[in-house]
């Protein structure tokens, strides 16, 4: 059974708090899988505790799947632009890989690491949607989730809609390729920083995964060759055949070193490197958000500059229209200045999740090469030292 | 009939050979160590300091079952190696300078083009005293004087040379069949020279000296079974691309492959005999069990430099991937974290890089010392036809046996017979006198055939005793070396990881 824990990182797990303080503390344990076939899933347990306000209690349990996991992800996207939602696993695996040891419990840290993100957010962590996902009853968590993800949207999205496609729209019609983008020095060189970080990041993810590989190839070979080696001693008989025996021995127990070294590497480097790319993607995300509200403010500006050019001709020339143009006008600038808070909003949010970010990678990334440091070390000394004990009998062997 | 007796009598344990040997000014000397890197390993510690060991063990070599006290010793690709035996002349055998010359054919080759050209080498010896003999020879030159010491040796194990390889003209045109040529044949003249008896022969020392080349046998090779000449699958060897960074690790199995495919086709059924010796068969069963654990050891061995070789790979690429982003977030830092980031992706990376070399020693070593256990499957082909020449002599002497019986009948019938007459009684005893000299000669070819039937059983439990000493010795020599290896290349390795762990400690406290 694979138990190689995460270490504790930084923010995301809930810290030992002193009594009386106020604490949250989130766990996601447990995955069963349930139903069957097709329709199979995993099903986890999600444990709050916690001594604030806002929740309902001290302990709750509850019991929630992936798609509640996406529900919740998708909620806070929606209500907090700017911010980089903590990232989730991916949904679809392979099918055949999608129950394996491995898989799950890559799952399960994965999802725990996001509750725990969200949990130590200073604005994620007031969401209502939170405490639903939280705390909600099964019955209730289905509803949401279905109504929120279907059709049903409430009458802003509907108008936010409807301008994102007048936009689309307009630029087709008047033949420009892409929409207005915002392109300052500065945010051009976040936008290229971010797209390469990315391919970087998923080339050193795939050459992690691949050392994981070569590591249980090493270790299979060892112990193939160990065995190989016995039987090679027997021929002999004598004192070489019981120190080949010795020597085929270390070899086998080299292999489940190897072996566990390859899952270490897995939990301990190759998910943190995988964990990284999804940050950058979420990154993107919100870059996509941002730029969606600079059109907006653009646009909504530039109709509103227009609109108040022809309210001045309009003035002397049609009088009893201008009133109602007047309304309309106001209308629109009330439309532009909302347009363009959300899009100051946006920018002045992701700055500081940027400086977060930086913060918080370099200290996840410096954990995953310690863990990987210690590791290695550890096994190299393993074999070292294996090696080395088998060396007195051989000396022996040969001198007789 | 029998081949050439001269050699066969040159009888292991003869031991005024040896001190025919002992009385040759020779120095402690070397023997033909193939020069071939990927083959020999480089002194270990223990095998260096021997060198003066075996040097002082030089007279007092022999004891008296003619069984040396050997020195187990690693060959080295470039110093003079003291081996188990001394040799008086040979130090060093290279085959180099493969050139093509075309031939006049006749015939259906003349016809087809490119088919009637062959490519020499350039056989260069040593000897001791500083000489050295140039001379070139084509591959069928080896052929011819493998089959001549397979022919002169009966009952020893002598070294089986390289296929031949079938291929076409153009194949045979390709510069890495050539090349491995080169690097097989070296090898093959380097163990014929190790061998106590057989590379000490005059044949073999015509063959390395005489510019002249020595006489083609006429096709006379009571052992060599046709199986393996004629029919030797066309596994055309396609030749293998070196891997990338270095050794052509598979290359140099890519023979041994070849022979073990030819060892176990070339088992034919051996010849109903009546081998009686319960010693001998004991040793026989014996090789032939250790013959299928050198196979099954071989596979895995080979298996095991390829993970260890993939392992040094994607470590190496993992660094330089990791390079890559170091300068990457480097150039495009903008706050402190960042460039701390940077410098610590930096650290990682170049201690991946330096690990990834650590291992790429580590690989090389192993593959020298893994050599061993593929050198000793190439010799159980000779030990194969060693046991089938003691089948053959046996037969041999068996079918005398019955011509003799059926001679003797012959005679004994024409004695019983009454004559009628002079003419009849003299016609009679003509026959008889005859077929009685026909019966001293067999009995001479008989009595001949038993010694060298005796000759080839001694020469077949020396050789055994040989090949089990040092197959013994060579076993826990490279198992030594193996272990050591891996003890000096792991611990430097920890060392880079423990130092690169010290490091980042911190990241690790301030998490906890």
């Amino acid at each position: 059974m694979i138990s190689a824990e995460r270490s504790q990182s930084q923010s995301p797990r809930s810290p030992v708090a002193a009594a009386g303080a106020p604490f949250l503390s989130i766990s996601v344990t447990d995955p069963v899988k349930m139903g069957t076939g097709v329709q199979s899933y995993i099903s986890y347990r999600v444990i709050t505790k916690t001594n604030l306000s806002e929740f309902e209690g001290g302990e709750k349990i509850v019991i929630r799947r992936y798609s509640d996991f996406e529900w919740l992800h998708d909620r806070l996207s929606e209500k907090f632009k700017g911010i980089f939602i903590p990232p989730l696993p991916e949904k679809n695996a392979v099918e055949k890989f999608r129950f394996s040891k491995e898989f799950i419990e890559l799952r399960r840290q994965a999802l725990d690491l996001f509750v725990n993100r969200i949990a130590s957010h200073p604005d994620l962590k007031q969401s209502e949607d939170f405490r639903t996902f939280l705390q909600a009853d099964e019955e209730k968590m289905d509803r949401a989730r279905s109504y929120e993800s279907g059709i049903f949207k409430k009458p802003a999205d509907f108008l936010q809609m409807f301008k994102d496609v007048q936009s689309k729209v307009s630029d087709v019609v008047l033949g420009k390729e892409k929409p207005v983008e915002e392109s300052t020095p500065e945010y051009e060189k976040l936008k290229h920083y971010i797209f390469e970080l990315e391919n970087h990041l998923a080339e050193a993810q795939k050459q992690a995964f691949r050392l994981v590989k070569r590591h249980r190839e090493l270790g299979q070979s060892l112990a193939d060759f160990g065995k190989a080696i016995k039987l090679l001693g027997a021929c002999e008989g004598d004192s070489l055949e019981k120190v080949f025996s010795e020597v085929g021995s270390k070899s086998e127990m080299l292999s489940i070193k190897l072996q566990r070294e390859a899952d270490n590497l897995l939990f301990n480097f190759e998910e943190p490197l995988k964990d990284y790319v999804r940050a950058v993607q979420s990154i993107k995300a919100t870059m996509l958000d941002r730029a969606n509200a600079f059109r907006q403010h653009f646009d909504l500006d530039q109709e509103r500059k227009y609109k108040e050019l022809n309210l001045e001709k309009l003035k002397f020339m049609n009088p009893e229209k201008f009133s109602e143009s007047e309304l309309e006008f106001s209308e629109l600038k009330a439309a532009s200045e909302e347009a363009t808070k959300r899009y100051d909003h946006i920018v002045s949010v992701m700055n500081e999740e940027l400086a977060r970010f930086q913060e918080q990678k370099t200290a996840d990334i410096g954990l995953a090469f310690h863990e990987f440091a210690k590791g290695q070390a550890k096994l190299a000394k393993d074999i070292a030292d294996a090696w080395r004990s088998v060396l007195p009998k051989l000396e022996a062997c040969s001198t007789s | 009939m029998m081949a050439a007796e001269s050699s066969a009598t040159e009888n292991y344990p003869a031991d005024e050979h040896l001190e025919t040997l002992a009385l040759d000014s020779s120095p402690p000397a070397s023997v033909a160590a193939s020069t071939d890197p990927l083959l020999h390993p480089p002194p270990s510690p223990s095998s260096t300091s021997s060198h003066p060991a075996a040097a002082a063990n030089h007279d007092a070599f022999i004891d008296e079952d003619g069984e040396a006290d050997f020195v187990p010793v690693l060959p080295t690709p470039d110093a003079p190696v003291i081996s188990r035996e001394p040799s008086p002349e040979f130090y060093q055998i290279t085959v180099s300078d493969p050139r093509k010359h075309e031939e006049a054919a006749t015939g259906a080759a003349g016809v087809i083009p490119g088919s009637g050209s062959y490519f020499s080498y350039l056989v260069t010896t040593q000897i001791a005293d500083g000489g050295e003999f140039c001379v070139r020879r084509r591959f069928r030159d080896v052929v011819a004087l493998a089959d001549r010491l397979a022919a002169t040796h009966r009952g020893l194990f002598v070294p089986a040379r390289p296929d031949k390889n079938i291929v076409e003209g153009h194949v045979m045109q390709r510069h890495d069949f050539v090349n491995q040529r080169c690097v097989s044949l070296q090898r093959y003249l380097c163990r014929v020279a190790a061998h106590p008896i057989v590379g000490r022969s005059d044949d073999f020392h015509t063959f390395l000296t005489e510019p002249s080349g020595i006489p083609t046998s006429e096709g006379e090779s009571p052992r060599h079974n046709p199986a393996i000449t004629a029919t030797t699958p066309t596994a055309v060897t396609t030749p293998t691309t070196p891997a990338k960074g270095g050794r052509d690790i598979f290359g140099m199995f890519k023979d041994l492959k070849q022979t073990v495919a030819n060892g176990l086709m070339a088992v034919r059924p051996p010849p109903v005999e009546e081998e009686t010796d319960a010693k001998f068969l004991a040793h026989k069963a014996k090789l032939e069990e250790l013959e299928q654990q050198l196979t099954a050891t071989s596979q895995q061995a080979v298996a095991l430099v390829k993970a260890h070789d993939d392992l040094k790979t994607t470590t190496a690429l993992l660094g330089m991937t990791f390079l890559k982003l170091a300068k990457f977030e480097k150039g495009q830092s903008t706050c402190t974290p960042q460039r701390s980031r940077a410098a610590d992706i930096n650290n990682f990376a170049n201690a991946a890089v330096k690990v990834s070399r650590s291992q790429s020693s580590l690989d090389a070593e192993i593959v020298k010392h893994l050599e061993t256990i593929h050198k000793y499957l190439r010799m159980m082909t000779s030990v194969r036809n060693a046991f089938t020449d003691r089948s053959n002599a046996l037969l041999h002497i068996q079918s005398l046996s019955s011509d003799l019986f059926t001679l003797h009948s012959r005679v004994a019938k024409l004695e019983s017979v009454s004559s009628r007459g002079i003419d009849q009684e003299r016609s009679r005893y003509q026959k008889v006198a005859e077929l009685k000299e026909t019966i001293r000669t067999a009995e001479d070819a008989k009595s001949h055939a038993r010694k060298e039937y005796e000759l080839i059983k001694e020469n077949n439990m020396n050789e055994i005793k040989r090949f089990n000493k040092e197959i013994r010795q060579d076993l826990v020599g490279m198992m030594k070396g193996f272990v050591i290896n891996q003890v000096e290349y792991s611990d430097k390795i920890a060392t880079i990881w423990a130092k690169l762990a010290e490091e980042t400690k911190g990241y690790a406290d301030r998490s906890s």
